[in-house]
């Protein structure tokens, strides 16, 4: 195994959050384009061997995870306690505020017809959403953006791989979503694009 | 807002309640149900059909949210519109009292689309775990990403304070004056960045008493709120630091933050 690959390894077991090529690169003085190739060749190799982990590109970064067959032993084993899953309501709302953001709590309300004032409290708890300022209006209601855990929690490596709004109309819009899972799912990034 | 799948027989009605996300979402269902056409509604039965729902909702006790009793007053104003006579000759086309209503149910059936795929991720994502978050070794800074700090993370700071605090002073009924102004705390703090910066915020808060932690959480909102100091985390467990910006503030307006 090259130096450059298992150096490039040992700093993405160490680290807490997905490391960017960018910064791999300058602390190893590589090239972005040598970097890529390794990550590119470690992820075929973890792959194909299909062994208890694996690594992904999320949030503009690279790091290791596990792979989802394995949740069920995980589980059982940790006895975790886990976040649980999110309710729709939550769901729409986060819906929303990705592709309105920056968004305040009236406007989400309004398109939902319903108030969503403490489904948006539970998303900022679970650090999903952020404050990103007051909005210019009567009232200074706060605006809401995504945050990079956002990214993380849906496995999205930047907020531009969302399918546009538009895609998502009567029918094609589950083949749309289906894409999406799918490529989330076997999280195939290609690392050279 | 209902969240687990009730449903409920009812003799005549035939009404299954299954949950809703709103009143949107109500009618995005009775249109689904009767197959009908969403930019040519036809608002009689449908309104008829969607106060049942609110009726049926109340009989089984559960709360009709004013949202969908809001939601029934519009579909009633909107069918009183449409049965009044319609001014052909005065303006070409006249819009037509349910467009507003269609396109709110466009939007808002895109975003449950994106709502489903999101919860497809959700339970994907779930099963992925990251190796867990651990301390790193004290790092100079610089190369770290400095993700925000949120208000919950300052509030958990001083929260954090407040607890050792009460760890070390059993409580006793005591009646004091106020000692710690918030303008004191202001001057203090930013004179002390100004000498050195940036600190670690739990160390300038150690040792200091209940009513100091709250005038230097002001104080603090307040510096930041003038752009005098920052506040950074190096992100997880991480310690909030604080720091000067390049703004320097006309101290004077610190007396400003007295009243009350």
């Amino acid at each position: 195994m090259n130096e450059l690959r298992s150096a490039i390894e040992a700093i993405l077991f160490v680290s807490n959050e997905p490391v960017t090529v960018d910064a791999l690169a300058e602390a190893l003085g590589a090239t972005v384009d040598d970097v890529h190739a390794q990550l590119a060749a470690m992820k075929t190799f973890l792959d194909e061997n299909v062994g208890g982990y694996t690594l992904e590109q999320t949030a503009g970064g690279w790091r290791f995870a596990t792979r989802p067959e394995h949740e069920a032993v995980l589980k059982k084993y940790f006895a975790k306690k886990g976040e649980g899953r999110l309710s729709m309501a939550a769901l729409e709302t986060m819906a929303i505020v990705a592709y309105r953001q920056p968004i305040t709590a009236p406007e989400v309300s309004d398109i939902r017809g319903v108030n969503s004032v403490g489904v948006i409290r539970t998303l900022l708890e679970r650090h999903l959403i952020r404050v990103a300022g007051r909005k210019a209006v009567v009232g200074s209601p706060f605006l809401y953006r995504t945050t990079r855990e956002f990214l993380i929690h849906f496995g999205l490596n930047d907020i531009r791989d969302l399918p546009r709004l538009e895609e998502f109309g009567d029918l094609i819009g589950e083949t749309i979503s289906e894409d999406l899972v799918t490529a989330v799912q076997s999280a195939a990034v290609d690392p050279t694009e | 807002m209902t969240d687990e799948d009730v449903e409920q027989e009812e003799p005549g009605y035939e009404v299954t309640l299954p949950s809703f996300h709103g009143p949107l979402d109500l009618l995005l269902h009775l249109i689904k149900k009767n197959e009908i056409d969403i930019y040519d509604i036809p608002i009689v039965p449908i309104t008829e059909q969607y106060t049942a729902y609110l009726d049926a909702m109340e009989e089984l006790n559960l709360e009709v949210a004013a949202d969908y009793i809001y939601m029934a007053a519009v579909l009633i104003h909107i069918k009183s519109q449409m049965l009044l006579p319609r001014d052909e000759s005065a303006e070409g086309s006249q819009e037509d009292p349910r467009a507003e209503l269609v396109n709110r149910l466009l939007e808002y059936q895109r975003f449950k689309q994106v709502a489903e795929t999101f919860a497809e991720l959700d339970v994907v994502r779930m099963g992925v775990w990251p190796r867990p978050a651990v301390k790193l070794p004290e790092s100079e800074a610089a190369e770290i990403d400095m993700s925000e700090v949120s208000l919950f993370d300052l509030i958990d700071a001083f929260r954090n304070a407040l607890t050792r605090y009460k760890l070390n002073h059993p409580q006793a009924l005591e009646l004091k004056r106020i000692q710690h102004r918030v303008s004191d705390k202001m001057r203090e703090l930013y004179s002390k960045l100004k000498e050195s910066s940036p600190i670690r915020l739990q160390w300038f808060l150690e040792g200091r008493d209940r009513e100091e932690l709250i005038a230097i959480f002001l104080a603090t909102l307040e510096l930041v709120r003038l752009g005098g100091i920052s506040l950074r985390q190096s992100d997880l467990f991480a310690e909030i630091e604080v720091a000067v910006t390049a703004a320097p503030l006309d101290e004077a307006q610190f007396e400003l933050f007295d009243n009350g």
